[in-house]
């Protein structure tokens, strides 16, 4: 089936029909400031088309902004909720402990201490005070050693790093880390304790994890996003 | 409809039978726009109807062959536009890329465009398309156009059999694309 040219469709016109040109200049000068005026009728209609379709971009580019914003704000309450967390699993893990050193202190007092105390004082009253001598004696040394252990969890930088690990899982998550994202995870190590080359050292061994050894950042987006995509025939 | 669309075809008139053709045709409707059409802007696509209509009547060409010539015309003109859309190996293909493709990308920079629908599906043997129009502005002849436009730019032989399914509401025509061998 052959496609209609309207080329030939307009000669065979012509042959068809007389020629109705008019080649009177002063017609031919009318027919040329009618053409002139749609032309500049256009012109005027298509600016303003533009003003208006730049006008709507830069309304959707402030509420896109505005949103962003808003986001931001979210993601950086949520970090400071896990802060928080983080802090409080911390105490957590440090009140057992003195719990733990308690415990064994009470144990050592009641059954290893106080009966040969019992065995070797007679008298009621010395023997009470030696106990509460000893009992005094264990009070600082409990202090000591429950602090000394909740110290070392706080700084402890095993819940603080798998913290800013579970950041970076989820900024590397849509394959693409972006500014924000990137702000976000540099404030996050430094409210987590973690120096900056930790945090490199950090993502380093994450990207390790993903394949990804040695990316740097400008081939970064284009490898995570391969990596990271569950099922690129899918 | 989009402005692009317009102009397209006022320079076609105006290359084809002279830009006195098109003051007449222009002169002899009523056009809201006036005539003053520019790409970016969309009109009333009644207006493209009257034109059509006037230039037939100053032609004696009947309406379907004019806006097929024009749809032809058109896939010239588009081809030259916007070249990254034609990568395709074949006709088929292109068709078959069309509502989920092409349409895309024009929405993305027209999202006010009015689009007709394409249902497609190309045989097993990739000898017959299946091309289904759908449109409430009845120009299933300017899709012929445009179909015979990417034939003849693939260099293939085809015939298009039209069944015409249109309802009330909706133009739908049926086109089931054979390639001759």
């Amino acid at each position: 089936m052959n496609a209609v040219d309207i080329f030939e469709l307009a000669k065979q016109a012509k042959k068809n029909k007389a020629s109705s040109n008019n080649d009177d200049p002063s017609a031919v000068i009318k027919r040329l400031e009618r053409k002139v005026e749609r032309e500049k009728l256009a012109r005027t209609t298509a600016e303003q088309t533009i003003e208006e379709s730049s006008r709507r971009l830069y309304l959707a580019n402030q509420a896109l902004d505005q949103a962003n914003q808003q986001l931001e704000e979210t993601v950086l309450e949520l970090n400071d909720a896990m802060s928080r967390l983080t802090s409080a699993e911390v105490k957590r893990q440090a009140t057992t402990a003195t719990l733990v050193v308690a415990l064994v202190l009470f144990i050592i007092s009641e059954f290893a201490i106080e009966p040969e105390l019992e065995k070797s004082i007679e008298n009621t009253l010395i023997l009470q005070v030696a106990k509460i001598g000893i009992f005094s004696l264990l009070i600082p040394f409990e202090i000591i050693a429950s602090r000394i252990i909740e110290s070392g969890l706080t700084e402890s930088e095993d819940i603080n790093a798998q913290m800013y690990k579970n950041l970076l899982i989820s900024a590397y998550e849509d394959g693409i880390v972006t500014d924000m994202e990137r702000a976000i995870l540099q404030s996050s190590a430094s409210q987590l304790g973690l120096s900056k080359q930790a945090a490199q050292t950090i993502e380093a061994n994450y990207l390790k994890e993903l394949g990804l050894e040695g990316a740097t950042d400008d081939d970064e987006e284009a490898t995570v996003e391969t990596a990271v995509s569950p099922n690129p025939d899918g | 409809m989009k402005g692009i669309v317009f102009r397209e075809f006022i320079d076609m008139v105006e290359a084809s039978f002279g830009d006195d053709m098109v003051d007449t045709i222009i002169g002899a409707c009523e056009l809201e726009s006036g005539g003053a059409y520019s790409a970016v802007g969309t009109y009333d696509h009644t207006e493209l109807v009257q034109l059509v209509v006037a230039l037939s009547g100053q032609t004696d060409i009947e309406v379907p062959a004019l806006v097929e010539a024009f749809g032809t015309y058109l896939f010239g003109r588009f081809l030259e536009l916007f070249p990254v859309f034609f990568s395709h190996e074949t006709s088929f293909e292109f068709l078959n890329s069309i509502h989920d493709v092409v349409h895309v990308e024009v929405l993305k920079l027209y999202p006010d465009a009015g689009l007709p629908s394409f249902e497609s599906t190309i045989s097993d043997d990739k000898k017959t398309l299946h091309f289904e129009y759908h449109s409430s502005r009845h120009f299933a002849d300017l899709a012929v156009g445009l179909m015979k436009g990417a034939f003849a730019h693939w260099g293939e032989d085809v015939s298009i059999d039209i069944e015409d399914r249109t309802t009330d509401e909706n133009q739908v025509v049926m086109f089931t694309c054979t390639l001759n061998d």
